[in-house]
């Protein structure tokens, strides 16, 4: 075991490998209080990777609604039961186990092994809320009865447990990106990585007998443009780019912007010890204990700091860009209402309007002989 | 091959890269094409840090990388209508993205949308490249066995009746055949023509007679057989040619009757259209009621420039998925956004405030929130006064309004400038130039001027129609809202009269105080009370989202009529970030206003120039199709015929349908329909490229090119988005045996041309033949205001890039009542302004004159239908004695127009009369973020994410497909039925007329019709009130067979492959049609379809009746375990992770425990 | 670091083999053929009595051993040697679902010194050992073809694969490199993916680094009755690119044994914590 340094929980942890940060780091923002769970990102990941035989079942990308919906059953509930309660106190360091911490003698993670009906029901739990709405009812911030939606990819993580738990050593980290890939001329389908990633995000192929798992869409990626799930986000709650630790910041960086500037963004489960690379703009109506548990002591500052955006024109910008091309941000500004994209070039690639202009015709057109009417 | 493909990896790279001997496995079973490949042992040191041989990755830039690409548009029953991307490797389409074209479109004048409505896609899209080469495509022409044996038999008739022996009529349970295409058009031909001889003329009514339909569409019928037969564009505003198409083949068949009945062109009718917007219950019937327009409504992308946003019974989220954004954009930008909801939805979990009210009293809560509004004198008086008829008064002794020259001697209307009464053969100007609101001389009647009383100079005045918005102003009168008194006529008897303010105000002050409301909805008064005042705070800044939920009950126009006043009264009327819209379903052909030019083309008077002028000349008759669901009759209740003559159907003989699973397949009452009405018709023929429920009992099925396979472009447009689109052309070769839509319409009428010996017939389609379908849509475009200007080349150039245009209309966005609000024009209504008083006779033997409540049809727990109101001088509602049936009669057809009044608290006491019988649960199906309509829910890749019972491997047999159909019941509920979250239950509507009328227990129908589905525990919908989305493909008889003999235990036909998601029955298994009187009227004005022009009575889509198609009261009985084959508890609920069933674990992680908070 | 100390003084005490050396006759048999798992040539064959323990030297390891001991006999036929390997499993499993693992046991040779074999845990950097893996999931692949996921999920219902669809209509066939495109282990050209033989061989040189060998002549076949397996796999004595053993000559063997039934997979297995040393006799 090594110690390496995790920033998302403040701490120096355990780890079986030394600590190694890649040149730039893959990474997604999504925000869930405009995700629509409308699965277009989830079926954009399986009509371009896994349409195959033995991958019926898989869904690299998913949504699912919290608290009640997870893909496989349980995945968090059950992974969070064997770490245990633990405690963080806000403004300080995360001093209770990661699942490598918890490990025990014989394992590399504290995890779960989903059983193959785990796997049923991609979207059990579907729009449930967490309390009985039993007859009429007047609710307002935060919602007394509650879900949201929860989309997930890989997290290409800092210190990914799959990786952690190949025995072949099949699974690596790209230099050039962060995407972690599972080799799949190497790979035995031993499973090791699907007990062990805590988000359930490695799958095994009963056809090919190895395990897959997403891939950042580094072939999109390679090129400049934003993986599947993103460019096809009709939500346009997702951002693709590339993330820096809190002591190389850039402030123009759309990604850095959200997670480390205005602290809106947060890592899921950063107390699991994986420094996942995807955050989270969290749930404004949702319970506060139950966001704690998921995102950590940040997220009441968090959504404080998202409220305050009513009022902050260039936190506005950045959000209308997000989702509006399909190439990869790496800076943006704004400006008198205008929000511009850049690439790595520097060279502009999209600007939107903060708020999409009114125009107004001539109600008669003498030239074409055409009234302009509303109602037509 | 693309660079990026080559580029991709083949053997040689392997090889190469490797360094390593690849070598191929002896052929097997298992065939292995690919070089196997052999590493030394491999020794990695820190995986994080280095790995040594990467070349393995080509494999997934392979994938990624495609030969080529085209754009297609993906235009369902969505309103959305998305160009999307298809990527071609190996010459087929492997993928579909979206096409980042939206923020490039712009209008003839240079402006320009912004890349903030990219991208338009979704996941029903994305799940085409499955549809397209799916086992589900219709393949080739179908022809079902018996319908071929009775044609090729000569169409053999009983002598009596007329009647074909039903032998030939098994629809369901029958073979189909292939057929050659021109043998398929020669059927259809032949078929057509011998039913509408058939039942023309003396021999024809005879017939018809003998067959038991109503007198009355008989006599409808006026002795033309051709009405019989039937045609419905399905959504025609999605299909300019193509789906328009089969209402200009409606409108050529007046050539048919001329040889038939041996008419001339004064004289020929064609074949009936059916609705589209009216029929979907899309339709918000109220909005003509007080606007006199079919629907006020924006683009959706509006909604930013509010700042209160109330989404009322519209669960956006789910239904308006790729305009969401605007609305969460819209909050976070600090729009305060409300839903009005009847469940913890979708919708709700984005909204700042939530209220949770019953289904279908939606009415109710409106009226509260206008109670408390006027209560508390936090209305616009400005926008009350001048621009509402609530200032006018009301004669007490006849409830018509008090007309000035009843009370100021020798008074004269005023010549209007606001309206232009045409002279008998005056021709209005065309379409698209026409910029002021006409109507036939015959009408004036319908616009005589109002009186007001002053509050200054407490004189009475007369107010005309061009005393509108800030025209008003020029009476100097400041009219006194609140009057009420007695005034002498000048024939000197004295009557009481009242403002239609006062009048209103007391019924809401009687009945909708929020208390009241708050017993009646549920929701808290503080709900009621702090909306209302967010409301009024928010003058010109509140926009209603109003959507499908309740619209689909029965007091569907008292809701619209309800919601209006509450804008009214608030200002919120016609202003960029203050209107009202109503979304459900696409509409609003108007937008291209050219339509008639090819829809309505004279096939007497045939243009056969390119570039030519068209003539216009309409022969068809519109109907609604409630009447064909009610069972072909029209509503008839005691001794009162309800239906009015303009709106008077005439028997079905025959159907075509294309682009359509609306009419059959998942049609409201539909086991009903199948087993009561569809053994009436002779010929259904349906258009289509999915094997739907619809064709299941069609008779002909012609096989049409998928969207991304058209040979001829199209073209359509949106009601909630500011865009012409295109259906390019593409450059994929077809799969199989098929035809474009148009093509098909063209080919039936070649072979009508050879039957009759019409050569029209055939010339009516010759830029179909020639390939220059683009003649038409240019025509369209030249005569279309918010087109012209465009060339139908340059839009499909554009579209084919994934660009769409934008229409021409005053405004981007578009916004309804903008004219109004400014005051440049008036309403389209009697009296120019938003009226909230009816004066017509229908509506006060209705007891709607006022705007007031009435409960449900069948969905509510009380006594259905019950007008909700203490006694109230202007309440006059006929009662059942006066039609000649029992009070006590509260059967499903009696029931529409039984008129009785109860107050809030007897009504509460008050029961359903099916509660004594164990029913006990409102049943209510709306749409779902899975399908648009029910495309294409049955796709295993999108069907596997709706609900939560999806599972590709179906472990458990018994499930119809990869999902299943569900109902949501609140725990509590399904707790005391004795039902477990999972488990298999039966659904049964009202046993009277549910599933069909006259069904038999035991029988096949009854299997086939009867409901069973998962129960699934839904802790956000309250007690009492279940729910089934709409969307999913209902139980066949092949569906059924297909469980009963395939190994797999599929629920898919094995005849054709139709693919079921119940086990049986459908959610349409307890709905039922519903005809309602005020939908019926001939006496309400509106505007026309297209143009400025104002009507009375029937009209397609704008006023005629809607249906009620969420309405049922239902009993629930458990049927089977949920557990794996029927074994105990389903899983997830059994391990513990389900709501009520929580195990420990799950308990702590729902409180958020597994984290502490520490200091 | 204590664990580091634990770990060498455990390489060091077994990388030598016990004392015992054992003695594999000669029998008149074609042990190149597919082996009889009960072929009289078994019959009066000393049975080598071997205890085994969990794997403790890598994670993950086995909670407990779950095959405490394997019954293992020997004999040869001039160029083959044939192992008949049994142990205790009261359950069957040839995998095949999700999460589901199969039933193995592997012998292991020395390659380079047959005198002074490599620790026995899968050798180490530049002293490969030679590796006989047989799956009961490969011995279903070798007898009835390999598992399709219909044959694994009979309801299965999927509409379409990539370029293969239930009904082709006017599209062109296509080649099966084309439809394996997709089909992401075979596009990579992994062994694992293809059909496959009773028993894989492979090469070592420490734990995880593990390869399959391209060219394979060894056979294996098994049996599982009452509880109990027996498998058989036969090698050649000469493998010229893995071990060589030599008539008159000795070497030695390790052997691990997985129980898929009890999720045993990759390291977590029953292992020999010492080499077994036998003698190719003339007769």
């Amino acid at each position: 075991m090594a110690k390496v340094k995790n920033w998302q929980i403040q701490r120096e942890m355990e780890y079986p490998y030394q600590e190694h940060r890649p040149k730039r780091q893959w990474s997604i923002v999504f925000d869930l209080n405009k995700c629509i769970a409308c699965q277009t990102c989830s079926v954009a990941c399986k009509t371009t990777w896994t349409s195959g035989k033995g991958q019926e079942y898989m869904f690299w990308n998913n949504v699912e609604t919290k608290p009640y919906g997870s893909y496989p059953l349980a995945w968090d509930v059950r992974v969070l039961e064997k770490l245990g309660q633990q405690a963080w106190k806000a403004k300080e360091a995360y001093y209770g186990k990661t699942i490598f911490e918890a490990a025990g003698d014989n394992e590399v993670a504290a995890h779960f092994a989903p059983k193959d009906e785990d796997w049923m029901y991609p979207n059990n739990g579907e729009d449930d809320c967490l309390g009985n709405v039993s007859h009429g009812a007047h609710l307002t911030l935060p919602h007394d009865k509650w879900f949201f939606y929860l989309p997930r990819t890989c997290a290409h993580c800092t210190y990914p447990a799959c990786l952690a738990a190949c025995p072949r050593k099949a699974i690596y980290k790209r230099e050039e990106d962060g995407i972690v890939l599972i080799d799949q001329s190497r790979c035995k389908g031993y499973g090791e990585c699907v007990r062990a990633c805590p988000y359930k995000k490695s799958m095994y192929n009963t056809h090919t007998r190895v395990s897959e798992k997403c891939v950042g869409c580094y072939p999109a990626v390679e090129k400049g443009y934003q993986p599947m799930c993103v460019q096809n986000c009709i939500g346009k709650i997702r951002v693709m780019g590339f993330v820096n630790p809190p002591w190389k910041i850039r402030e123009d960086n759309p990604i850095d912007y959200l997670i480390h500037k205005k602290e809106i963004a947060l890592p899921y489960y950063p107390q699991l010890g994986l420094e996942p690379n995807i955050y989270y703009i969290p749930p404004i109506h949702a319970d506060r204990d139950y966001l704690l548990q998921m995102f950590g002591p940040k997220v009441d500052q968090a959504i404080a700091n998202y409220k305050k955006m009513k009022t902050d024109p260039v936190a506005q910008g950045l959000m209308v860009l997000i989702g509006s091309s399909d190439r990869i941000l790496h800076s943006f500004k704004v400006k008198d209402g205008v929000a511009f994209g850049y690439d790595e070039k520097g060279d502009e690639i999209v600007s939107v309007p903060v708020t999409e202009p009114m125009f107004k015709r001539a109600a008669f057109d003498e030239k074409l002989k055409a009234t302009r009417h509303n109602t037509p | 091959m693309s660079e990026e493909s080559k580029k991709g990896f083949s053997r040689r790279s392997f090889v190469k890269g490797m360094g390593i001997t690849g070598g191929i496995l002896g052929a097997s079973s298992w065939v292995h094409a690919t070089p196997l490949r052999y590493f030394k042992p491999t020794g990695i040191e820190n995986p994080l840090a280095f790995y040594p041989h990467r070349d393995w990755e080509s494999v997934y830039r392979n994938i990624l990388a495609h030969d080529s690409s085209f754009v297609f548009l993906c235009a369902p029953n969505d309103t959305h209508n998305c160009l999307l991307k298809a990527y071609v490797k190996n010459g087929v389409v492997q993928r579909i993205g979206p096409s980042y074209g939206y923020g490039k479109a712009t209008d003839l004048y240079g402006n320009q949308a912004s890349h903030r409505w990219d991208p338009r896609i979704c996941q029903k899209g994305l799940a085409l490249v499955r549809r397209f080469y799916g086992d589900r495509r219709v393949k080739a022409p179908m022809i079902r066995r018996g319908f071929k044996e009775w044609v090729d038999a000569g169409y053999p008739r009983d002598a009596q009746t007329g009647k074909p022996d039903a032998k030939y009529f098994q629809r369901g349970k029958d073979k189909w055949l292939r057929l050659g295409w021109e043998d398929a058009y020669k059927y259809a031909a032949k078929s057509m023509h011998n039913i509408a001889e058939t039942y023309s003329g003396k021999k024809g009514e005879e017939y018809l007679k003998k067959q038991d339909y109503d007198p009355a569409m008989i006599h409808a019928l006026e002795g033309a057989g051709v009405q019989t037969l039937k045609f419905r564009g399905g959504m025609a505003f999605l299909g300019a040619t193509r789906i328009f198409g089969l209402y200009r083949f409606a409108n050529m068949l007046a050539l048919m009757d001329s040889k038939i009945r041996g008419v001339g062109a004064d004289k020929a009718i064609g074949g009936r259209g059916w609705d589209s917007y009216s029929w979907h219950t899309d339709l918000p019937p109220g909005h003509p009621m007080v606007t006199g327009q079919q629907t006020n409504d924006f683009d959706l992308f509006a909604v930013e420039r509010a700042k209160l946003l109330i989404v009322w019974g519209m669960n956006w989220i789910t239904t308006k998925m790729p305009d969401s954004h605007w609305m969460t954009e819209a909050r976070l930008k600090g729009t305060k956004t409300v839903a009005v909801t009847v469940e913890y939805s979708a919708t709700a979990s984005k909204a700042d405030d939530v209220l949770v009210i019953r289904p279908g009293t939606d009415p109710a809560f409106a009226l509260g929130l206008c109670q408390h509004i006027m209560t508390k004198n936090l209305y616009d008086k400005d926008f009350v006064e001048n621009k509402t008829d609530f200032p006018f008064l009301v004669r007490l002794d006849t409830l018509q309004p008090l007309r000035p020259d009843e009370i100021i001697p020798g008074f004269k209307e005023p010549e209007l400038n606001s309206l232009h009464f045409m002279k008998v053969g005056e021709k209005p100007p065309a379409g698209k130039e026409q910029k002021d609101q006409f109507v036939p001389e015959s009408m004036r009647e319908d616009f005589k001027s109002f009186v007001i009383f002053d509050r200054k100079t407490k004189k009475y005045i007369a107010v005309s129609r061009d005393d509108y918005g800030d025209f008003a102003k020029k009476l100097k009168a400041s009219p006194e809202l609140k009057h009420q008194g007695n005034i002498k006529l000048v024939d000197g008897t004295s009557v009481k009269v009242r403002t239609i303010y006062s009048l209103t105000q007391e019924y809401l002050n009687q009945n909708m105080t929020p208390k009241q409301v708050s017993q009646i909805t549920g929701c808290p008064t503080s709900g009621i009370i702090s909306l209302a005042e967010q409301i009024a705070k928010n003058k010109e800044k509140t926009i209603f989202a109003c959507g499908m939920g309740p619209n689909q009950f029965f007091n569907a126009d008292l809701k619209d009529r309800a919601i209006f006043m509450v804008a009214a009264l608030t200002r919120n009327i016609g202003f960029p970030g203050g209107n009202i819209g109503s979304y459900a379903g696409n509409y609003r052909t108007a937008l291209i206003g050219g339509e008639p030019v090819y829809a309505a083309e004279d096939p007497f008077n045939l243009q056969m120039e390119k570039g030519g002028k068209p003539n216009v000349k309409k022969y068809t008759h519109y109907e609604s199709l409630h009447y064909f669901n009610y069972g072909d009759r029209p509503l008839r209740a005691g001794d009162k015929m309800f239906t009015g003559a303009g709106h008077m159907p005439v028997p079905t003989k025959a159907m075509w349908l294309n682009n359509s699973n609306s009419v059959i397949g998942n049609i409201k009452w539909h086991y009903d329909v199948v087993n009561n009405t569809l053994p009436k018709l002779e010929f259904i023929a349906y258009s289509d490229w999915w094997w739907t429920g619809s064709c299941e009992y069609a008779d002909l099925v012609f096989a049409c090119d998928s969207w991304a396979e058209f040979k001829q472009p199209d073209m359509c447009g949106s009601c909630s988005n500011p865009f012409i689109q295109i259906f390019p052309s593409t450059p994929m070769e077809r799969v199989f045996d098929t035809r474009a839509d148009i093509e098909i319409i063209a080919g039936v009428s070649k072979a009508l041309s050879k039957v009759t010996g019409d050569t029209r017939m055939m010339d009516m389609w010759k830029f179909v033949q020639d390939g220059n379908t683009h003649e038409y849509l240019q025509r369209i475009i030249d005569a279309s205001a918010t087109l012209k200007g465009y060339k139908i080349g340059d839009l499909e150039e554009k579209a084919k890039q994934g660009i769409p245009a934008l229409m021409n209309n005053r405004t981007y966005p578009r916004i309804s009542s903008y004219e109004q609000a400014r005051s440049e024009k008036p309403w389209h209504t009697k009296s120019g302004r938003l009226e909230f008083y009816r004066p017509e006779v229908e509506f006060i033997e209705s007891g709607e004159n006022m705007v007031i409540y009435r409960e449900p049809v069948d969905s509510t727990p009380h006594e259905p239908n019950v007008i909700v109101s203490k006694k109230h001088e202007a309440l006059r509602a006929k009662q059942p004695a006066d039609y000649g049936f029992d009070k006590k009669d509260v059967s499903s057809e009696t029931r529409q127009v039984r008129n009785v009044v109860m107050t809030t608290e007897e009504m509460m006491k008050s029961q359903h009369p099916l509660r004594l019988k164990n029913y006990a649960h409102i049943y209510h199906t709306p749409k779902y973020r899975h399908g648009a309509h029910s495309t294409p829910v049955d796709t295993d890749i999108t069907s596997i994410w709706f609900g939560p019972f999806g599972d590709v491997y179906r472990h458990d047999k018994r499930m119809p497909s990869v999902v299943e159909g569900y109902v949501d019941i609140n725990p509590l509920d399904a707790k005391e039925l004795g039902v477990e979250d999972g488990d298999y239950v039966y659904i049964d509507g009202d046993p009277e007329d549910r599933p069909f009328r006259g069904f038999k227990k035991g029988t096949e129908e009854y299997k086939v019709a009867r409901l069973m589905l998962r129960a699934r525990y839904y802790p956000g919908t309250p007690r009492g009130v279940t729910r089934t989305w709409h969307n999913m493909y209902g139980a066949t008889f092949g569906s059924i067979k297909g469980q009963e003999t395939r190994a797999d235990g599929l629920a898919k036909s094995p005849e054709t492959n139709y693919q079921s998601m119940y086990r049986s029955g459908s959610h349409q298994s307890a709905t039922r049609a519903w005809l309602r009187p005020t939908q019926m009227t001939e006496t309400l004005v509106h505007k026309t379809m297209f143009g400025q022009g104002i009507e009375k009575g029937f009209a397609a889509d704008i006023h005629c009746p809607t249906g009620a198609p969420r309405e049922a009261y239902v009993k629930i009985t458990k049927a089977e375990n949920g557990g794996m084959n029927g074994q105990g508890t389903w899983r997830p609920a059994a391990l513990g992770y389900r709501p009520t069933y929580e195990n420990k674990a799950m308990k702590e992680y729902l409180k958020g425990s597994f984290m502490k908070r520490k200091g | 670091m204590k664990k580091n100390l634990l770990l060498l003084t455990i390489i060091f005490s077994c990388s030598g083999a016990n004392a015992q050396v054992y003695a594999v006759k000669k029998v008149a048999a074609d042990l190149s053929k597919t082996p009889q798992v009960n072929g009289g040539y078994w019959q009066g064959v000393a049975e080598i009595k071997i205890d085994l323990l969990a794997q403790m030297m890598v994670k993950p390891k086995p909670a407990k051993v779950q095959t405490e001991t394997a019954k293992v006999q020997m004999v040869h036929d001039g160029k083959y040697i044939a192992f008949r390997i049994r142990w205790n499993d009261k359950e069957k499993s040839e995998a095949g679902k999700l999460g589901e693992f199969s039933d193995a046991v592997a012998l292991e040779f020395p390659v380079l010194d047959n005198q002074n074999p490599p620790p026995i845990f899968m050798g180490f950097k530049d002293n490969p050992v030679h590796l006989f893996h047989w799956r009961a999931q490969y011995q279903y692949d070798e007898m009835h073809g390999k598992k399709s996921v219909k044959d694994i999920y009979p309801n299965l219902n999927a509409d379409t694969y990539p370029n293969e669809f239930p009904d082709r209509g006017a599209l062109k066939a296509v080649s099966e490199e084309s439809k394996e495109i997709f089909s992401h282990g075979k596009a990579a050209g992994n062994p694992q993916s293809a059909q496959k033989k009773a028993v894989d061989e492979l090469l070592a040189e420490g734990f995880g680094t593990s390869s399959v060998l391209k060219e394979t002549d060894s056979v294996a076949h098994s049996e599982w009755k009452e509880g109990e397996w027996t498998v058989v796999i036969s090698r050649a004595l000469k493998r010229p690119q893995g071990s060589v053993l030599e008539i008159g000559k000795g070497s030695s063997f390790g052997l691990a044994v997985w129980q898929g039934g009890q999720d045993e997979v990759a390291s977590r297995k029953s292992i020999t914590m010492q080499w077994t040393a036998f003698k190719v006799e003339e007769k």
